[in-house]
């Protein structure tokens, strides 16, 4: 039972809020993640829901996606490119989809967060109060309100690969990849994962070291992420498995951009 | 059914809470073997709501809940034996407010040893009970007669019950030191005994209402402290108190399905027939005896599967760890006993060079054949499962397919797997292969019955009200089965061992057969027709029937007649289950009424770059004598099937060093909808007679989950697909798992720290 709750009208206020209670107070978006908060009990709960943070809007700049958008809302909408609402759809159960918001997911930054590659992968930007910041930028730093986030139109191509023991767990693995290909040359490419390290992680190495070249084989790529990661033993699977099996998915994931291997959840 | 698809049915915590209820909590141990040097509650009792604290000294009566051997106390004395033991008791006036005090409870312990490995345990004589030795023929002098032979070693894992309804109890206090204890429990009559032992009273100041649960799985059989915890604070605080233990507090201190190490030594001659087999059997029991001896005793006897096997040696023993005590789990020790034989069989196969099939079907057990123990078969319905499944699935072309399609792929690999099924019917211990049932008419012709069976999704309330409607001849819908009570039902054995329906019913039937007798008896006087005798009479379809002719004389108006005439309409029905006898001494007997059989195949798909896999398929073809209720039978099968294949496969229990469960209710995985087969056949075999149960029929909880192994050797086919240089993997053999046997170091096993 969290002491007391309040539901603020205006993102002034609820800041105004905050201020006033103190780090102990947490946002409320969908409950997903504050239900899991066990140690410590936040001491009390603003509410987003009064603030108008879960509108969606389709411009030619790209999706602006309110922070109080859920993921059901993600997969259900027509204008949401394709990866994002395959990243949504691997996210836990229906259930948890029609609470879980892309604030509250932002805002956790969990390891095994299955939308945050993507969102790096769409080189995405968040919105706070005073500033917007690229994604990578964002999740460096301290989390304040998000109010939105901005996925940018894109020509790039996409691939997302992840690994889960049901489909109703999170995953042990995920990973995003985009790229411009440039006949057979991956420009830019960008590769993220979940589930390697204590957050979601860009892996520039890989990047770079594949930047303007055709992609080299699978087991080429495998040994090269290999190289860059550090995943730990956990619950969820052994340091060793999680090596083997980020290779696997990050190679599949870049593969799948470059359209050499078919995508996983395209449409 | 309606009712739980809508929510009304009412379980221990839909109970409407009575004014003045408390609450507990346990505080148990942080540590997993320890001397307990002294108990600090105070800041917990000046915790806000707290009411009381209780301790070992605070017990009224015996300080005991152990299930078979006196092990356990209810809350710790001087030491404790695993990490979530009780020690203290905290009630409070909400739920929130005692499981925060519980935090507040203090303990000093001197830390011991903790014993965390079975084998380790069993070397230092750390076990429960004794070493036991189940051997007939000569194995020692087989062994030069064998042409082929293999050995090794296995391991199977525990598995979570993961029942929806975690262990709950609501106690009521009464007047002259009465108690009525509303829990969620198997054991009504087991439990009843130990809340009377520990609070001092005698059993009749003790009453126990059940009407179902959310689910057992032999969880709640055994372990009674989170039933008597809340009775003892609600005895002596004379206020209602209510015990809920959360989803994983319940994960972290109950017992689990035990994980078994394995040796094993098997040979056979030039065709395939097992000459000898040899196996020790370690059981991860944990620190308290509680059911694992039983369960142990069960693994003995189902040591040889569904096989003849002439010379035989096999030892089990019982590992005295410091986890929490295992207990009973549908299947009591049979999936691991099962799991060891079939992979004996399959490594032995590899030897030889045959599919697995061949060896399964070449041993099977026939008519004539004999079990270890002394057992002749009468007619066992092993070859006609399997027979019936091959008609059905054509054994021999699907191993084509599968040959052919692993020969042209190497990114994945498809993999098959024949299990048999052979399960002993009846409770292992005989004193508990008994049963009493009271059935009452009303005047108005409903039908009231009561038995010690306790209902927990199963559906042996629906069984026993179809047997009581067809023998009193009414509409089962004129039966309603009331809760189970120990003031109406004295001593109940647990339902558990599949014997829920088997016994009950029986004695259900018997108690109505009576009734039906005074009735028919009555009729003859009441229709007053010359000649007319007792024999003449039948209740058929609501109306009484003479020679078969239909009369107009209908239930209702015979029970009003026969109860104005003074007409006894209660009865009383016992039962025990006759000629089952087993001397441990000697390990010989008749210890089961009938076997139960069952044959499946398992398909599974590999994608060998990822180490994921799909169950493609089961087709089962299951012996069930003559179903009570085929919708219930196809439901118990496929719930078991799809437990064991969770066992098999993805419910992997993690701990850490110290012995602490990793594994919570948000790592611990079940399979679900999609993880499920995309396909499950079931055939119930037809044309089978049971003379040995009540109506023909075949009990059906638990034998149906040995099916559920089918997903492991399916699997461990594709593997050997891919590759045959690495031992066989334990179980359960989960997607990492599969992935480093086939991409991992030669020695993968990790531990999660």
């Amino acid at each position: 039972m969290v002491p007391s709750y309040h539901r603020p009208t205006s993102v002034a206020e609820a800041l105004c809020l905050k201020a006033t209670l103190g780090p102990e107070a947490v946002f409320l978006a969908g409950g997903t993640e504050v239900n899991n908060l066990h140690t410590p009990r936040p001491t009390a709960l603003i509410d987003l829901a009064g603030l108008g943070l879960g509108t969606l809007e389709v411009s030619p700049n790209g999706v602006r996606i309110g922070a109080c958008v859920t993921f059901q809302e993600l997969m259900e909408h027509r204008e949401v490119p394709w990866f994002l609402k395959a990243a949504a759809g691997q996210m836990a159960n229906r259930n948890i989809r029609n609470r879980a918001t892309l604030g509250g997911h932002l805002g956790a930054n969990r390891s095994c967060a299955d939308l945050i590659p993507t969102l790096l992968a769409a080189e995405a930007r968040v919105t706070l109060v005073d500033r917007e910041l690229p994604i990578e930028q964002f999740l460096a730093g301290e989390p304040g309100l998000i109010l939105s986030v901005l996925v940018p139109a894109t020509a790039r191509a996409f691939g997302l690969c992840h690994q889960s023991r049901t489909a109703s767990d999170l995953s042990i693995v995920t990973a995003a990849a985009s790229l411009a290909l440039d006949g057979e040359r991956a420009r830019q490419p960008i590769l993220a994962m979940g589930g390697v390290a204590p957050h979601v992680v860009r892996l520039h190495e890989v990047e770079q070291a594949l930047d303007g070249l055709p992609l080299p084989s699978a087991e080429q790529i495998e040994s090269l992420i290999a190289r860059t990661i550090h995943p730990i033993d956990d619950v969820r699977g052994s340091a060793v498995y999680k090596r083997h099996i980020a290779a696997v998915l990050g190679q599949r994931a870049l593969r799948a951009a470059a359209r050499l291997v078919s995508i996983e959840g395209a449409h | 059914m309606a009712m739980h698809v809508r929510g009304t049915s009412q379980f221990v915590d839909d109970i409407p809470t009575p004014a003045g209820c408390l609450h507990a909590a346990l505080f148990t141990s942080p540590v997993p073997h320890g001397r307990i040097r002294s108990i600090d509650t105070s800041a917990a009792a000046r915790a806000p709501g707290v009411v009381a604290i209780f301790t070992h000294r605070d017990v009224p009566g015996i300080n005991q809940v152990g299930h078979v051997v006196k092990d356990q106390p209810l809350l710790a004395v001087d030491e404790v034996g695993y990490i979530g033991q009780s020690i203290a008791l905290v009630v409070a006036d909400s739920r929130s407010a005692a499981l925060r005090a519980a935090r507040l409870v203090s303990v000093d312990i001197e830390p011991l040893e903790a014993v965390l490995d079975p084998r380790e345990a069993a070397a230092r004589g750390l076990i429960h009970g004794q070493k036991r030795t189940l051997a007939c023929g000569d194995a020692a002098s087989a062994w030069a007669r064998c042409r082929y032979v293999a050995e090794g070693s296995l391991e199977s894992g525990p598995q979570e019950h993961f029942y929806f309804e975690t262990q709950r109890a609501l106690a009521l206090p009464g007047e002259h030191d009465t108690i009525k204890i509303c829990a969620s429990t198997q054991s009504p009559g087991t439990f009843h005994h130990h809340v009377a032992e520990v609070l001092g009273l005698p059993q009749h100041k003790v009453e126990f209402e059940i009407r179902r649960l959310g689910g057992g799985f032999g969880g709640k059989e055994s372990t009674a402290v989170w039933v008597v915890a809340p009775a003892m604070a609600a005895f002596l605080l004379k206020r209602p108190v209510k015990l809920v233990l959360g989803r994983n507090e319940d994960i972290t201190t109950t017992g689990k399905r035990h994980a078994y190490q394995y040796d094993y030594r098997i040979g056979v001659d030039a065709e395939g027939h097992i000459l000898a087999y040899e196996a020790d059997l370690y059981q991860h029991a944990g620190a308290g005896a509680d059911i694992s001896l039983a369960v142990l005793g069960r693994s003995l006897l189902h040591t040889t599967g569904s096989y003849r096997i002439p010379n035989l040696r096999v030892t089990v023993v019982s590992c005295r760890t410091n986890i929490p005590p295992g207990n009973a789990f549908r299947g009591f020790g049979v999936p691991q006993a099962t799991f060891a034989i079939e992979a004996a069989l399959t490594h032995v196969a590899e030897v030889m060079g045959v599919e697995p099939v061949k060896l399964k079907r070449v041993n099977l057990l026939r008519d004539g054949d004999s079990l270890p123990y002394g057992v002749t078969l009468e007619k066992p319905n092993a070859v006609r499962c399997w027979e019936e499944l091959d008609r059905r699935v054509d054994l021999a072309r699907r191993h084509a397919e599968v040959a052919e399609y692993n020969r042209l792929h190497s990114d994945t690999k498809r993999g098959l797997a024949v299990t048999p099924v052979c399960f002993g019917i009846s409770f292992a211990q005989t004193a508990l292969n008994q049963a009493s049932s009271q059935v009452l008419i009303y005047v108005d012709g409903s039908v009231s019955v009561s038995t010690g069976a306790v209902e927990m999704g199963q559906g042996v309330n629906t069984k026993i009200a179809l047997i009581a409607a067809h023998t009193l001849g009414v509409a089962p819908e004129l039966v309603r089965v009331d809760t189970t009570n120990t003031s109406r039902i004295p001593n109940a054995s647990p339902t558990s061992a599949s014997t829920g329906a088997d016994l009950n019913g029986m004695a259900t039937r018997r108690a109505c057969e009576t009734l039906a007798e005074r009735l028919r008896e009555f009729a003859v006087r009441h229709l007053a027709r010359p000649g007319l005798v007792a024999a003449d009479i039948s209740l058929r379809e609501g109306t009484v029937h003479v020679k078969g002719e239909r009369t107009d004389l209908e239930w209702n108006r015979l029970v009003a007649a026969a109860q104005w005439a003074r007409v006894d309409l209660s009865s009383h029905g016992f039962y025990a289950t006759p000629n089952v006898f087993h001397d441990p001494t000697i390990e010989r007997g008749r210890p089961f009424a009938y076997y139960s059989f069952g044959t499946s195949l398992t398909e599974v798909r590999l994608d060998c770059v990822r180490g994921t896999y799909t169950v493609e398929s089961v087709d089962i073809v299951h012996d069930v004598g003559q179903s009570l209720s085929e919708i219930i039978d196809r439901g118990q099968i496929e719930g078991a099937l799809l437990q064991g294949i969770g066992w098999a496969t993805i419910e992997q229990l993690r701990y850490a060093r110290d012995g602490k469960v990793l594994s919570l209710a948000n790592a611990y995985k079940l399979p679900d909808i999609k993880f499920g087969p995309s396909r499950v056949g079931i055939a119930l075999l037809e044309n089978s007679d049971n003379p040995y149960a009540v109506c023909n029929s075949k009990a059906i909880g638990e034998p149906p989950f040995v099916h559920g192994l089918g997903a492991y050797f399916a699997l461990l086919f594709a593997l050997r697909a891919v590759r045959r240089d690495r031992p066989l993997p334990p179980l359960p053999l989960t997607p990492e798992r599969v992935f480093m046997y086939l991409h991992g170091p030669a020695d993968p096993e990790p531990h999660a720290t």
